[in-house]
């Protein structure tokens, strides 16, 4: 089976390389940003690299939303060459450059799509966590009280 | 030696960097800081930017003791390698992060005993200094849901 990881270049890109354990026995490949983080990883895995959001740091949310749009739109023509290319069975998205249209064309052509909410995420889930749920085949969450908020989320452990 | 990391943001971390500049002379240990996108540049000791994560693992591996802001990454990777770690929340008001969740998952981290948290940045000093540097337990804590994992992906296998 083959399994498209879909991360983004910090702490997530740890996370999900702390459970790399349940991925063997798979194939398995990488989405995320190419930073200095990240060039090293290709020397071990398979690796595609999508530009970095724009406009993260605007302290304006107006801004923010219509430069997230407008970077979803722009990823788009790169999901779906990396995805009829690639053609995995899976998705598991720990966030991400991509993420969004990942699952959301993933789901089209029918992959599973797993999603695993950030460590960081107590109290709620992310807004992109909220966007993907009602698409996702199963949502993992790391702390109990979300299991309870949302009743898809399971619940499984912590990635430390 | 202390590895001082503010992780892959893209803000700056200058209320802890510059702080561990002006505590350097007085540590009697090799400080080595990766300052990301900080401002204020140290003069007492070495330090870098950003690294590959190949590269980065080589000081997570060398240091005693690190001292790094409350980001998943910097925790997974200190307790890789049994470091003790000493953890400094980034706070919105200081425009050192988007929001305030490192002061939450700082707190919750401290009552699971994940490591030593300081909030007030003038408390790092005698944190460091009270760390002695040994080794910590793992917690393995990753084990069941990679294991339920598995199980997942080995059953979506089989259809």
């Amino acid at each position: 089976m083959k399994i498209c990881i879909s991360v983004g270049q910090g702490g997530h890109l740890d996370q999900s390389l702390q459970i790399k354990q349940a991925f063997k026995g798979h194939e398995k490949f990488f989405v995320t940003a190419f930073s200095k983080i990240t060039s090293s990883l290709k020397n071990d895995e398979d690796v595609y690299f999508v530009r970095e959001h724009f406009g993260q740091n605007s302290s304006s949310n107006i801004i923010k939303t219509f430069l997230l749009i407008l970077y979803q739109i722009y990823t788009i023509p790169h999901s779906i060459y990396i995805l009829l290319k690639m053609n995995p069975d899976v998705i598991i998205c720990n966030g991400g450059p991509a993420s969004l249209t990942l699952t959301y064309l993933g789901k089209i052509l029918g992959i599973n799509i797993i999603y695993l909410e950030s460590l960081t995420r107590i109290d709620d889930i992310s807004l992109r966590a909220k966007l993907i749920y009602p698409i996702s085949d199963l949502f993992l969450v790391q702390w109990k009280s979300l299991e309870k908020k949302y009743e898809k989320a399971k619940y499984w452990g912590k990635v430390i | 030696m202390i590895f001082v990391t503010v992780g892959g943001s893209s803000s700056g971390f200058s209320r802890l960097i510059k702080k561990m500049d002006d505590i350097t002379e007085s540590i009697e240990n090799e400080v080595v800081m990766q300052i990301g996108k900080t401002d204020y540049k140290p003069e007492n000791s070495k330090f870098f930017d950003y690294v590959s994560k190949e590269e980065i693992e080589k000081y997570y591996r060398k240091a005693n003791i690190i001292v790094g802001h409350a980001g998943i990454g910097t925790i997974i990777s200190s307790y890789k390698y049994k470091t003790q770690i000493i953890i400094v929340p980034r706070r919105k008001e200081y425009d050192e992060h988007f929001d305030d969740h490192q002061m939450e998952i700082a707190k919750r981290l401290e009552e699971e005993g994940i490591g030593i948290v300081i909030y007030d940045v003038d408390d790092l000093e005698s944190a460091i200094k009270s760390v002695k540097g040994s080794k910590i337990n793992s917690l393995d804590r990753e084990k069941s849901l990679v294991k339920n994992l598995k199980k997942y992906l080995d059953k979506l296998e089989e259809k």
